[in-house]
């Protein structure tokens, strides 16, 4: 092969890192749950849970509108938000994206839904091949997380109830 | 301008207490029964827990009998696997990072699972009521088994004491019957008719730790369903219902009325000699000094004592006790005529000259015939010098015969 080189995708990652932290400039906290400190009961959830500290990243946000959904409780708000992170980020940070992580953005908490990495450098990832220099070309450039607002009480990270 | 309120209504309390009247218009209002220090119990020290029973002890109880009675499991690729059970929908972050062993590194859910909820729970009125939550009045006993007050129980012998018991009560529960939906998800329909057969055997049975709480199941009905969609995998599923019979003891603060309801049993009991007059005169003023209590209303006498004897409004003579408190029994001694018993020389007594009581009859004793009671309706009484009773032989359905014993208690001389 003779394109998608790793230094091709150096270069890449690097016009790339420089584009999301010195023009974009869209701060995000990722936080991870401590899955040795935070117990669940017979129901699979946790009334009090426990975060790694969070870690900062830069990122793409793609912001839904604001829904406010009325029910028997009353208005309620609703957001749905996408954070596309480079890939070599998380890595750098050994950040690995899981449904059911938690964004933090504009101080608004929001739950990973769903975890999509499918933007590959010249539609090859070097993690996976099957020749001996397959390794040495392509790359997985970004990892999307799509997430829906959540309350920020059961997160639990700040104090929401005076 | 001052916001003007909406008058409470008094509570049921309140309208109780205020149509209380105390028996003395003097001295302190009566105390009430639960603010006496001789009824409140000290919980200082007490390590005894509060029992309860939730429902999470219900829904354990059917992840512990699945996770360790039933066991169900299936062979695939000639391994045999345990089909893990969960409860449905759980937070996000659980299902996918904390019990990932049914998840593959992508996130795919592996088969076999078998997942169960509860959908409702009815209360069941047909079994134990504890009347009203604000007063529950119904409880059970339960005894602890150790008590530090029978630390030094030789002493108790020689005190001629017996050990104490420690008693808790606890309220009736509350009875519910509870409805579970459960799914189970395999990739055959092979394997799945093993883990329905494993549940079958295990319906109709007591389900859960045997070290805490178990609760009959019941399931009717499965529903098994083999599911091809387009752009999917083939998925055979099963749905079938779990009714519970459970019960529940809130541990909330409005239970703690009468659970723990702590006391003990007692240990001794000794009596004083106490006497009183044949008139009963509480001249004695029950042996408590008129300076502890000296507002009492029957020390409003002269002098701070009293001089009251009980009077007979009613009957006035003193033969008349006499008469009242006879209740002699005598047995027949013959039968005449398959219907008349003869009491020979038995006379009736009769109330004293000048009594105002009704003079006697066949109200006044109680006839038996081979011990069986006979209404006073079914018989006539003949006095005289022989008392003579006579039996209305077709309301009683028989004729008496000269064996029969029959007996008659009351106003005999």
């Amino acid at each position: 092969m003779r394109f998608g080189s790793q230094r091709d995708f150096s270069l890449f990652t690097g016009v790339n890192r420089e584009l999301l932290s010195n023009v974009v400039e869209q701060e995000v906290l990722y936080y991870k749950i401590s899955l040795e400190s935070t117990s669940t009961n017979m129901y699979g959830e946790a009334l009090e849970k426990y975060y790694w500290e969070p870690v900062k990243f830069n990122c793409l946000i793609t912001r839904g509108d604001q829904v406010m959904s009325v029910d028997d409780f009353g208005p309620d708000l609703t957001r749905d938000a996408s954070f596309a992170f480079l890939r070599q980020d998380l890595v750098d940070a050994n950040n690995v994206p899981e449904v059911g992580d938690i964004v933090m953005w504009l101080e608004n908490y929001y739950e990973v839904d769903t975890v999509r990495e499918n933007q590959l450098f010249l539609g090859k990832d070097n993690n996976y091949s099957l020749t001996s220099y397959g390794s040495q070309f392509g790359a997985s450039v970004s990892i999307i997380v799509d997430c829906h607002l959540t309350r920020a009480d059961r997160v639990g990270v700040t104090r929401v109830r005076i | 301008m001052a916001e003007k309120r909406k008058p409470i209504p008094k509570s049921q309390v309140e309208l109780s207490q205020d149509s209380i009247t105390p028996y003395t218009s003097v001295g302190k209002t009566p105390v009430q029964d639960l603010q006496k220090r001789q009824n409140q119990k000290s919980l200082k020290g007490d390590d005894v827990r509060q029992f309860s029973v939730g429902l999470e002890d219900v829904d354990s109880a059917i992840s512990y009998y699945f996770n360790n009675v039933i066991r169900p499991s299936v062979i695939q690729n000639g391994i045999k696997i345990n089909v893990p059970i969960m409860y449905g929908s759980p937070e996000r972050w659980a299902a996918v990072q904390k019990d990932g062993f049914y998840r593959d590194r992508n996130g795919k859910i592996q088969t076999p699972l078998i997942m169960f909820k509860r959908d409702s729970v009815e209360k069941n009125r047909a079994l134990g009521n504890k009347m009203d939550a604000n007063n529950p009045l119904h409880f059970g006993i339960f005894e602890k088994k150790y008590s530090k007050k029978n630390t030094y129980d030789r002493f108790s012998i020689l005190q001629n004491r017996i050990p104490v018991q420690e008693f808790y009560g606890v309220i009736i529960p509350d009875y519910v019957n509870l409805v579970y939906s459960c799914t189970i998800f395999t990739e055959y329909v092979e394997q799945m008719n093993k883990i329905v057969e494993s549940i079958n055997f295990a319906s109709d049975s007591y389900w859960g730790d045997p070290e805490r709480f178990k609760f009959r199941a019941s399931i009717d009905t499965y529903s098994t369903t083999t599911q091809l969609t387009d752009k999917q995998d083939r998925a055979v599923k099963s749905t079938f219902q779990i009714k519970m019979a459970g019960y529940i003891v809130s541990d909330q603060i409005n239970t703690s009325i009468i659970n723990p309801n702590k006391f003990y049993s007692k240990a001794a009991l000794s009596f004083n000699l106490e006497t009183a007059g044949t008139q009963e005169v509480l001249t004695a003023l029950a042996k408590t000094p008129v300076e502890t209590s000296p507002n009492r209303f029957y020390d409003n006498n002269i002098g701070g004592k009293i001089n009251v004897e009980i009077t007979n409004n009613i009957y006035g003579a003193t033969t008349d006790s006499v008469y009242l408190s006879t209740s002699i029994t005598k047995i027949a001694d013959t039968i005449v005529s398959g219907s008349i018993a003869v009491f020979t020389g038995a006379q009736v007594l009769q109330p004293p000259t000048g009594s105002t009581l009704p003079s006697s009859s066949i109200a006044n004793f109680t006839v038996y015939v081979n011990g069986q009671y006979i209404p006073s309706t079914y018989l006539t009484l003949t006095s005289g010098s022989n008392t003579l009773f006579a039996f209305d032989t077709g309301s009683i359905g028989y004729s008496l015969i000269p064996t029969d014993e029959v007996s008659a208690t009351g106003k005999f001389q």
